[in-house]
């Protein structure tokens, strides 16, 4: 039966995401998170709680190991194994360094898959493949696993030919047409899933699937709900953000029969207003029902106010979580390095840098005099500055080309968000409306001029402080900006590992020598990557989010590891960094509420100023300009 | 389009004209949020009264309940949307389970689907603590015919 909101949805036609933020909801949302079917039916699903155990730990490498083999599973792998034999599906929370590889490679041979296809990110497919190559030496894996990365899965390929009647050529004008002028949009060729038709798909990084917006993420989800009996497997050290959004979708495809989340929206978007992160204050939910998944203790705290009832509610709901037969989340302590972290102000030796941001806070442009449109081009300007540089087009765009781009872009999100037909990127858009007035008029300019990004350089003293560092720490300088890693990697003569974890002769950042300084893009290396053969790390430039600080900081920080500290540096140099240090630890303590996972900005030593001390900085670079609300 | 097109189908305004104590049948013809002068959160639920005790609130005529939007009145907001989506007020349960804030704000706005419902009110005058006068308003679902 319908609920009243359901009813009431039919009758208006509004979705049920809508956006509210009138003065009833927020009172009605102090009463908290209503009671419903759906949490009855997630209260009642059946506990369990796992404890490490290496003797099953042995048995199970026993079943897998080939006669000569001489890797051992540890027991957090022998579990999910396990859990996935029994319950034909896995959702592996799994901290950084503990092994999901292997995993990966043997959950095919235990649930004896034909067609099983293995979802990575683009830059770890190489190492993936060595990876695999070493593990079939000790395991007994099946005979073929079709690696595919996320990108790829999110590119719409061309047709092989043209599929209108009578027609079948095999040239096409552009994407949008074949050579006799039918139009490729009616005859769009099938995702790389619908032509493999995986029986299982495991999904490395399982974080990559997160945005349920992206094309990645509705074409697996068109899969999973075409092909109900597919087994998925999603494992990840980093599976949310911060909102159960993020990983709503990808449990029920991993367990659909006994999910531990609800599977009706309203109460999904009530749950998640009350335990995500970064949620509007006025928004928020009270736990209101959520006291059912609580135990004593933590309806003690929710007593105390309501920040505590939240982080009790959040508590609850990760014992609920962690202890649904399926799910597997390490919480383990990290037994061996300890992590230090500390934040270092960079001394700029000119006033070059204290000017730039004097610039952009004052009149909005960048040192060449440039307007800069909107906060989040603030944003990422105030973060280049902090580094002594900054990117412009050279030449720059010409207005109409911007208009008729944002134009364009405002369109395909439009269509992407509403349509019921399966287009869900830019090509497939541009295919199936090519004669709409503004898909025309980005057709006819689009071409007319290329971005090129061009860094300018006004102050050295960030470089400068890398090069010293390196010559004083054999360790790994993370750079967010490639025009830094190039100019750093130019100066100190050490190589610069980005594309694909390669350094300019195409050497995979794992062949480095371990006892010399590297330089490494955090976009290409943050992930995946076994790199505990260093321990020391200066981070110029840190992004704002806890996932990525986790991932970062997991490639030295984890299982292997010798030195007895490893120790991370910082560099903060404006507010927008110091922010996004904030956020990142912010992140890391919802994580750590909901998932149960131990998180490394939050148990590592800090050496960090206060924040009030930060915020009462004299200097545009410590300040941001007030934007009054438009109401006020 | 000239600035007064609309101005053949619009209600001339003489001030409020709100329930008096006895008992009607009503069906709602707007429900929606505005400020009042003073700043303050309101419903506006306007009705016309389709039976009715009270002689000054003949069937026919029209009639507003305005209640604050403060936590005070939630409850009567709470009984009243539960009314007019068919569920027993005093069914403690099913109306916490039911009327969430995501109902609240989609039932109070231009063109509330809410409208040509029909309701059974009961107004009863009390006193306030300060010792005003308070119109009470209970609101019951009517059953479907």
């Amino acid at each position: 039966m319908p609920s009243v909101l359901e009813k009431l949805l039919a009758k208006t036609g509004h979705s049920t995401d809508f956006k509210s933020n009138s003065k009833i909801g927020q009172i009605f949302r102090q009463q908290g998170v209503a009671d419903s079917k759906e949490l009855c039916r997630i209260v009642d699903l059946p506990r369990r709680v796992w404890t490490e155990d290496s003797i099953f730990a042995a048995d199970v490498t026993d079943f897998f190991k080939l006669p000569l083999g001489t890797m051992k599973l540890r027991p957090i792998q022998a579990i999910a194994l396990s859990e996935l034999h029994d319950y034909g599906g896995l959702f592996g929370s799994i901290k950084v360094g503990a092994g999901k590889t292997l995993l990966t490679a043997l959950a095919p041979t235990l649930l004896n898959s034909k067609r099983p296809l293995l979802l990575i990110p683009a830059k770890l497919r190489e190492k993936t493949k060595r990876d695999f190559a070493e593990l079939r030496k000790h395991w007994q894996m099946v005979d073929e696993i079709r690696i595919e990365s996320y990108e790829m899965v999110s590119r719409a390929p061309k047709p092989l030919y043209c599929e209108a009647r009578n027609c079948k050529c095999t040239q096409f004008v552009g994407d949008t047409k074949c050579v006799c002028q039918h139009d490729l949009g009616d005859h769009a060729a099938p995702s790389i899933l619908d032509m493999y038709a995986p029986d299982l798909i495991i999904s490395d990084e399982a974080s990559h699937l997160a945005n349920p917006r992206a094309a990645v993420t509705r074409r697996t989800a068109r899969y999973m709900r075409q092909h109900p009996t597919t087994r998925f497997v999603a494992l990840s050290g980093t599976i949310t953000k911060h909102s159960l959004h993020n990983y709503h979708h990808i449990i029920s495809w991993c367990l659909p029969k006994i999910m531990p989340l609800p599977r009706h929206w309203p109460d999904l978007v009530e749950w998640a207003f009350c335990l995500d992160e970064r949620v509007d204050p006025m928004q928020q939910f009270a736990p209101g029902a959520l006291f059912k998944l609580m135990n004593g203790e933590e309806i003690e705290q929710s007593k105390l106010g309501f920040d505590d009832a939240i982080s009790a509610a959040r508590k609850a709901y990760r014992r609920r979580l962690t202890e649904t037969a399926g799910v597997v989340a390490t919480s383990e302590r990290y037994l061996g390095s300890s992590l230090s972290i500390e934040v270092v102000e960079p001394k700029y030796a000119s006033k070059k840098v204290e000017e730039a941001f004097r610039d952009l806070r004052e009149n909005n442009v960048t040192p060449d005099g440039h307007p800069v449109a909107d906060p989040s081009a603030t944003w990422r300007h105030a973060r280049e500055f902090s580094t002594g540089f900054f990117y412009r087009w050279t030449p720059p765009a010409p207005k109409e080309w911007l208009v008729a781009r944002s134009a364009w872009a405002k369109f395909v999100r439009e269509v992407i968000s509403h349509n019921r037909t399966g287009i869900d990127s830019e090509l497939q858009v541009a295919q199936r409306f090519p004669h709409e007035d503004v898909a025309k008029a980005w057709k006819n300019i689009r071409d007319t001029f290329t971005p090129n990004s061009v860094p300018v350089w006004f102050d050295d003293s960030v470089l400068k402080y890398a090069q010293k560092w390196m010559t004083d720490h054999p360790g790994i300088v993370w750079v967010e900006h490639r025009a830094f890693g190039h100019k750093l990697s130019e100066m100190s003569g050490v190589p610069y590992y980005s594309d694909g974890g390669c350094d300019e002769l195409l050497r995979p950042i794992e062949e480095a020598d371990t006892s010399k300084p590297i330089i490494a893009s955090i976009a290409s290396n943050a992930e995946g990557r076994n790199l505990q053969g260093w321990h020391e790390n200066l981070i110029v430039s840190l992004p704002p989010t806890g996932t990525i600080c986790e991932q970062l900081m997991g490639r030295t920080h984890r299982d292997g590891q010798k030195a007895d500290e490893v120790s991370v540096e910082i560099l903060v140099g404006c507010i927008e960094s110091w922010d996004g240090l904030m956020q990142a630890k912010n992140d890391a303590r919802y994580l750590y509420e909901t998932l149960g996972q131990e998180q490394k900005l939050l148990h590592a030593d800090w050496i960090i100023p206060d924040d009030d001390e930060v915020r009462a900085r004299k200097g545009p670079r410590w300040h941001k300009p007030e934007y009054a609300r438009n109401n006020e | 389009m000239g600035n007064f097109e609309s101005i053949g189908s619009a209600r001339m305004s003489g001030g409020g004209v709100y329930f008096l104590q006895g008992n009607y049948i009503v069906e709602v013809e707007k429900a929606f949020q505005m400020k009042s002068f003073k700043n303050a959160d309101l419903v506006i639920v306007e009705c016309k009264i389709v039976e009715s005790d009270v002689p000054e609130r003949a069937p026919g005529t029209r009639a507003s309940w305005v209640p604050k939007i403060n936590p005070e009145s939630m409850g009567s907001i709470k009984q009243f949307l539960a009314a007019a989506n068919g569920i027993d007020p005093s069914d403690d349960e099913t109306v916490n389970k039911e009327i969430t804030p995501q109902v609240a704000e989609l039932s109070f706005v231009t063109d509330s689907p809410l409208c040509g419902t029909k309701l059974g009110l009961q107004c009863v005058n009390v006193k306030t603590k300060a010792g005003g006068d308070f119109t009470k308003h209970v609101w019951s679902a009517i059953p479907a015919e």
